[in-house]
């Protein structure tokens, strides 16, 4: 932070004069070891990336070294001068220039630049939307570069997960024709297997201008510099599905003409296979009730959203939401509802500090129970509202703190942590409607006996505001939620008796809440694993059976 | 073709403040600027991925379409600068045919 410091002196007090050094705001060892670390253009252009996003002007002079460390020596004749390539831009361009001629820049060699040699600089950056120009003196900023032909294979995006790749260079490309490279995956034997394919630069290739000649500069950064020595190689019939495999790209050519050395492992596995983002969460209970013996419920809830948006900016989110008994539980009822659904989702943001944002996800919907007695088409309305003050979660909290460290001067870079808060606490309306109807009329049957009764068809038109609250303290979470659920029409559900001998049409209507009462103690610091127990009191469609249990059990969710 | 200004002009709309660096985490960022913010109360995943999105849709049509999975663990967008890299379109009629 010497830099930042340095600019706000400087924009207090410019033509005070400073001794102490300041670093350069150029900060490459963040990306010292990934693929946009410099980008060698020709052999007399490199751009290095200084990951900064405030500059404005970075006006100085550079040294360019042969090899590395204690036995670099400096390239003779070589002049440097450094400048941005454009505002606000991470990189910087360093133009050199041979004396008599020549390219100051060889193949297959380690150099090192030392930007501001002479500690001397012109640097102006962005604080607070105004330029703060920096004094100097500075501090020499060595950068390692490298003509030497490697380069590293990643995956591409996961809409094409396993067919696309990407090549990262740190030499630009010299041009190729699309079926020239050659892909391949090496075999669990380290054979080469190759696999059609066809590559495109990402930009515009650097035509090889004579390894002695002083090439012409490249176009000015109106692009992207990062895109120099980047090309995507698409698999023409294949579709790589293992987890993970060692890949490589023979016959792709860097600017000073050698061949490029594209051999890594590649991670594809990590991502899911659906390509959707997976919502879900599963949960085994023990449940347990007044007078009951022991039984166990199951439920589940997986709402993935697919990626590709659909119609006005919605997505489509199909959801299946289960909350099912499996065992014996006595005279104790537990929810017995299956929904499975087909949604559009959209978030709309207010950017407000009030009302944030309102989820609008309009579903159909489909009712049943595990014996499939009830057959209910719904069009299912939900309004989710996102209110600023009644949110401050535990993490949110936690950056506020860390935020607050920061800007402290004691405090030297302190690391995030989650433990920086202790509480959290929020609060979710949800407002929803429920439209539709009971499509068949059914015949359902005493467990126990001959005995049955006909339910009938019947409309649907229910109110569902809903109200879920969280209060967190460490990996312990208290969880409420409040279903306040209206019916405006008259529905008809059966029930048993105990015995199971006898049943009954029930007509249900008007008022019927339901809520949860839960608290869950966090197995891992992410909270995708809790132990939890929960209480239910009322009821929920389509049986509508009033249920007062507790369940214990084992909470997984993504 | 999005310039690294660009994609970090839609980041400050996004998140309400300009990140320092390239190599800045988005969900940190996110979670960093959310208080007092007019993102309080609204997740990184899935609503601040979403709202992300969006917003890249419309300022960078020609881009590949990035997804919400891209911003998993597994993924491979986690820095603004993997933001920038995942953007940028391929070359069209490069290449010697």
């Amino acid at each position: 932070m010497k830099w930042l410091l340095g600019a706000l002196l400087s924009a207090v007090a410019p033509l005070t004069a400073q001794n102490a050094p300041v670093s350069l705001p150029c900060d490459t060892k963040d990306l010292a070891k990934g693929v946009d670390a410099y980008r060698i253009v020709t052999a007399q252009v490199v751009y290095v990336n200084c990951d900064r996003t405030n500059l404005l002007q970075f006006d100085t002079t550079a040294t360019l070294y042969l090899d590395a460390a204690g036995d670099r020596k400096p390239v003779a004749g070589v002049v440097a001068s450094v400048k941005l390539s454009a505002t606000e831009d991470p990189w910087i361009r360093i133009d050199m220039t041979k004396a008599g001629g020549g390219a100051p820049l060889e193949k297959g060699k380690d150099y090192e630049l030392d930007l501001a040699p002479d500690g001397r600089a012109t640097i102006s950056v962005d604080v607070k939307r105004k330029p703060a120009l920096m004094n100097g003196p500075f501090e020499k900023l060595t950068v390692s570069i490298s003509t030497k032909p490697n380069a590293t294979i990643k995956p591409s995006l996961v809409s094409s997960l396993g067919a696309e790749f990407q090549i990262y260079s740190n030499i630009a490309l010299q041009p190729f024709d699309k079926n020239g490279p050659q892909f391949f995956e090496l075999s669990a034997l380290k054979t080469k297997v190759y696999h059609k394919a066809i590559s495109v630069p990402i930009r515009t290739p650097v035509p090889d201008c004579g390894a002695s000649a002083t090439c012409p500069p490249p176009s000015p950064a109106e692009e992207n510099v990062e895109t120099f020595g980047r090309a995507k190689v698409t698999l023409m019939t294949d579709h790589l599905e293992q987890p993970k495999a060692t890949l490589g790209v023979e016959g792709l050519r860097d600017f000073f003409g050698d061949t490029l050395k594209i051999q890594n492992e590649v991670t594809l596995g990590a991502v899911p296979k659906t390509k959707d983002d997976s919502t879900w969460y599963f949960k085994v209970d023990h449940e347990a009730g007044p007078g009951s013996l022991p039984g166990y419920a199951i439920e589940a809830k997986i709402a993935p959203t697919l990626g590709r948006p659909s119609i006005g900016g919605f997505t489509w989110q199909p959801a299946l939401n289960m909350d099912i008994g499996a065992g014996t539980v006595a005279t104790v009822k537990v929810n017995d509802t299956i929904v499975p659904s087909l949604g559009l989702t959209q978030l709309f943001r207010t950017e407000s500090v009030g009302l944030e944002a309102v989820r609008i996800t309009p579903a159909v919907s489909f009712e049943t129970d595990k014996e499939f007695n009830h057959q209910n088409l719904i069009y299912d309305q939900e309004f989710q509202f996102f209110v600023g003050w009644l949110s401050s979660s535990r993490l949110v909290r936690a950056w506020r703190r860390f935020t607050e460290l920061k800007k402290d001067t004691k405090n030297k870079d302190p690391a995030f942590s989650n433990e920086f808060a202790n509480w959290g606490a929020g609060l979710q309306p949800y407002l929803g409607e429920e439209l539709g109807g009971s499509v068949v009329a059914q015949t359902v049957k005493a467990a126990k006996s001959n005995e049955s009764v006909k339910v009938p068809t019947y409309a649907i038109a229910r109110l569902r505001p809903k109200v879920a609250a969280s209060t967190e303290y460490k990996r312990i979470s208290l969880t409420l939620t409040a279903v306040p659920r209206y019916l405006f029409t008259t529905e008809y559900t059966s029930r048993q008796s105990s015995d199971g001998k006898t049943i009954r049409l029930v007509p249900v209507s008007g008022f019927r809440p339901y809520g949860e009462a839960g608290i869950n103690i966090g197995l891992d610091q992410s909270g995708h694993v809790a132990l939890c127990t929960t209480y239910k009191l009322g009821s929920e469609p389509p049986t509508f059976q009033y249920t007062n249990t507790v369940q214990t059990g084992l909470l997984i969710k993504y | 073709m999005p310039t690294n200004k660009a994609v970090v002009d839609v980041i400050e709309q996004w998140s309400g403040q300009r990140p320092e660096k390239m190599s800045q985490n988005l969900q940190d960022w996110w979670n960093q600027t959310a208080a007092d913010s007019d993102h309080n109360a609204l997740l990184f995943k899935p609503d601040g991925i979403e709202d992300l999105l969006k917003r890249l849709r419309q300022a960078f049509p020609a881009s590949p379409r990035l997804e919400s999975g891209d911003f998993d663990d597994g993924g491979t967008v986690k820095t603004v600068q993997d933001l920038a890299d995942e953007l940028q379109p391929a070359a069209t009629g490069a290449g010697n045919d």
